[in-house]
């Protein structure tokens, strides 16, 4: 097992650089530069030319990545055109944050989605179930900006119980506990707009997944040894069931980020999602990169950890 | 104490769809005796998983019992609530099947598997139930059964996790012992020692045995009587004995026949023409009928009754039914 992890995050490393070389060979095809977009009559057009050459945007392309990727390794991400700020403190202050969105998005995917694909496998095709499927359905095609709007057109305007952005109460001055509530209290519609499509796609997966494993012989045989329905469907049927989930998990947390792009703009929730964003629309590329390969980091790290949590959770799996 | 420990009336069960019902069993009677092994034969279809299924009370949800008893141990299983039949369940009758690659919880280990069915049943703690585990396991076979305990099934082969089934079933003690199939699904050689090890267990636990096969070699090795079973009726029943001399039905004729001989070389192994009917089209008259060299107008006009023609053996055929005006055809 030792073996084989250190394997897999070996092979990371050229697959990093790969991915590296494709981003900024994007970035670069994209037309425009961070100062193309300024027009600025108050500006002489050579104080942009001396922000290119100070930034590096005049040297060749190939040349422009290895200056890139030399910082990069060292820690140093570069200067954000826009903020004038190091893209490392841009980062560092919000990424916090999207954690914290990240977690709160998990814990309501999975403490709905379980229960829900349970209630429905218990009595498929009845009434319940189609509800379910229906809202599923619905959650699962719905875009999330369409999803955040509506959210907070109901709950933030309308019924006005819930704040639309931002990730604490502004001057509130909370402490210790206090200010983890107001903090959940804020991040609850981010996380449930950027929860939805995986409450409705895992709640029909856990179903489907109930309803297979009843199918099983083992079933029949833990049936046979005259165990109730309810002790089967507990010992036998849900851990089959739901180890296809855990492994889910891992693969999951690779997406939450893309996702948190869209949610984190729309909420005005200031994490590295929203920052993202900012930099695409300002072209301010040291910002791409870095929340790009952070993300590309996450997925990589998400997968193993979907191998190594699948390993841990079904006997017939080992790595040599 | 009656001889009988089950005996089975008139059981019927059927299974319900939209196109209508489908009776699998319909209308069977058999019994088993105390400390007998009793053989239901017949081939893929003919009901004998449902009967077995019946008497547990595990059907599928769309097949129930219409008419009939169970009368196990003096009481008709029929009648009972689910939890009276969870409380026999895996007690006093236990049940191993056909499938030990998938019978077998593949994320429990063997000994939480074992372990289960005593805490449940016997009241008992973990650790007399790992003890008691660990006794069975040795008795089925397995000297390393402490090893065995933390093990799960992927790491056995097909036979030892049979034995793991045994292990399991009779850990509780049952006074049936219901086997599905049970070595159908293995190598030759390792079908002969499954079968010397149930011998053995039934001889240790004086438990009777239902042994549902297709295989007329672990009929004549295993059973004291036969039951054979086509298209969810009884078409004949006999001891052991009396059936491999003289079978009187043409389908186990045809049966007996199928079976590859060591002794003539036969060219071409004989199989009965046709399939067993599904049980949503049988035939007008014997069911047989259609698939039987000797069948004559009769047959396909009304169905015989089980008829007995000598002590203990029973058939249900016109050609044991005397009755004027009738030609074979
Ligand atoms: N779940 C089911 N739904 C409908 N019909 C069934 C079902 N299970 C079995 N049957 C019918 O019952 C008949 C007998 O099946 P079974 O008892 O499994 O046969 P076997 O003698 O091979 O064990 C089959 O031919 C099939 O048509
Ligand atoms: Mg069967």
């Amino acid at each position: 097992m030792t073996t084989y992890l250190i394997r897999r995050i070996l092979t990371m490393i050229p697959m990093m650089v790969l991915i590296s070389v494709i981003l900024f060979t994007m970035v670069q095809l994209a037309p425009g530069d961070a100062f193309s977009g300024q027009f600025d009559p108050r500006v002489d057009a050579s104080y942009y030319e001396k922000m290119r050459e100070k930034f590096g945007l005049n040297k060749s392309p190939v040349e422009q990545y290895f200056i890139w990727a030399k910082n990069f390794v060292q820690g140093e991400f570069g200067l954000s055109f826009r903020h004038r700020m190091p893209v490392s403190d841009l980062i560092s202050d919000r990424i916090g944050n999207t954690v914290f969105l990240g977690v709160c998005s998990l814990i309501l995917t999975y403490s709905l989605a379980i229960p829900l694909g349970i209630f429905s496998a218990n009595k498929p095709y009845s009434k319940l179930d189609y509800t379910l499927t229906g809202f599923s359905f619905v959650g699962y095609s719905m875009p999330s900006f369409l999803a955040g709007l509506l959210l907070i057109y109901l709950f933030s305007f309308n019924l006005k119980i819930f704040p639309f952005s931002g990730t604490e109460t502004a001057g509130g001055g909370y402490e210790g506990i206090s200010l983890l509530l107001d903090r959940l209290y804020h991040v609850i519609l981010p996380a449930f707009t950027l929860s939805l499509i995986t409450i409705a796609g895992y709640n029909r997966f856990v179903r489907s997944s109930i309803l297979e494993a009843k199918q099983q012989d083992y079933v029949r045989t833990a049936r046979a040894k005259g165990l109730s329905k309810s002790v089967v469907m507990r010992k036998h049927v849900l851990r089959n069931a739901l180890i296809p989930l855990i492994t889910l998990f891992g693969l999951d947390l690779g997406l939450l980020l893309g996702g948190a792009v869209i949610t984190e703009t729309i909420f005005t929730y200031p994490g590295i999602g929203q920052l993202y964003f900012e930099g695409i629309v300002n072209r301010d590329y040291p910002i791409i990169m870095a929340v790009s390969m952070i993300s590309a980091l996450t997925v990589l790290l998400g997968n193993l950890l979907a191998d190594i949590l699948y390993a841990v959770v079904d006997p017939r799996i080992r790595y040599e | 104490m009656s001889q009988e420990l089950l005996q089975i009336h008139n059981l019927k069960t059927y299974f319900f769809s939209d196109s209508g019902k489908i009776p699998a069993v319909d209308g069977i009677t058999l019994s088993v005796k105390r400390r007998e092994t009793v053989a239901l034969v017949g081939e893929s279809g003919c009901g004998k998983s449902i009967t077995s299924l019946s008497i547990m009370g595990l059907l599928p949800e769309s097949g129930k019992i219409v008419d009939g008893e169970i009368i196990f141990n003096g009481e008709n299983l029929v009648k009972k609530t689910d939890a009276e039949m969870e409380r026999l369940r895996g007690n006093e009758i236990s049940m191993i099947f056909q499938e030990p690659m998938t019978s077998l919880n593949p994320v429990l280990t063997i000994g939480e598997q074992i372990m289960e069915g005593i805490i449940l049943h016997r009241k008992v703690s973990k650790q007399e139930a790992r003890e008691r585990a660990v006794q069975m396991l040795k008795l089925v076979g397995f000297p390393r059964a402490e090893e065995i305990l933390s093990e799960y099934p992927h790491q056995l082969s097909g036979g030892m996790r049979q034995r793991v089934m045994i292990a399991m079933a009779m850990a509780t003690n049952p006074k049936l012992l219901i086997a599905d199939e049970p070595t159908t699904a293995l190598d030759v050689t390792i079908q002969a020692q499954i079968l010397e090890l149930m011998r053995e267990v039934k001889e240790k636990f004086e438990t009777s045995i239902l042994l549902i096969t297709h295989d007329l070699g672990v009929v004549a090795e295993m059973a004291d009587r036969v039951i054979v079973m086509y298209a969810g009726k009884v078409v004949e029943e006999a001891g052991v004995e009396e059936l491999f001399e003289k079978p009187s039905h043409p389908y186990t004729e045809g049966l007996m026949k199928s079976v590859p001989s060591l002794e003539e070389s036969q060219q071409r192994l004989y199989s009965i023409r046709g399939n067993v009917p599904s049980p949503d089209e049988l035939p007008k008259g014997c069911r047989f009928a259609p698939r039987c060299d000797k069948a004559w107008d009769r047959c396909f006009a009304s169905e015989p009754d089980l008829k007995e023609i000598a002590p203990g053996h029973a058939v249900r055929c016109f050609l044991y039914q005397s009755e004027e005006g009738n030609e074979p055809r």
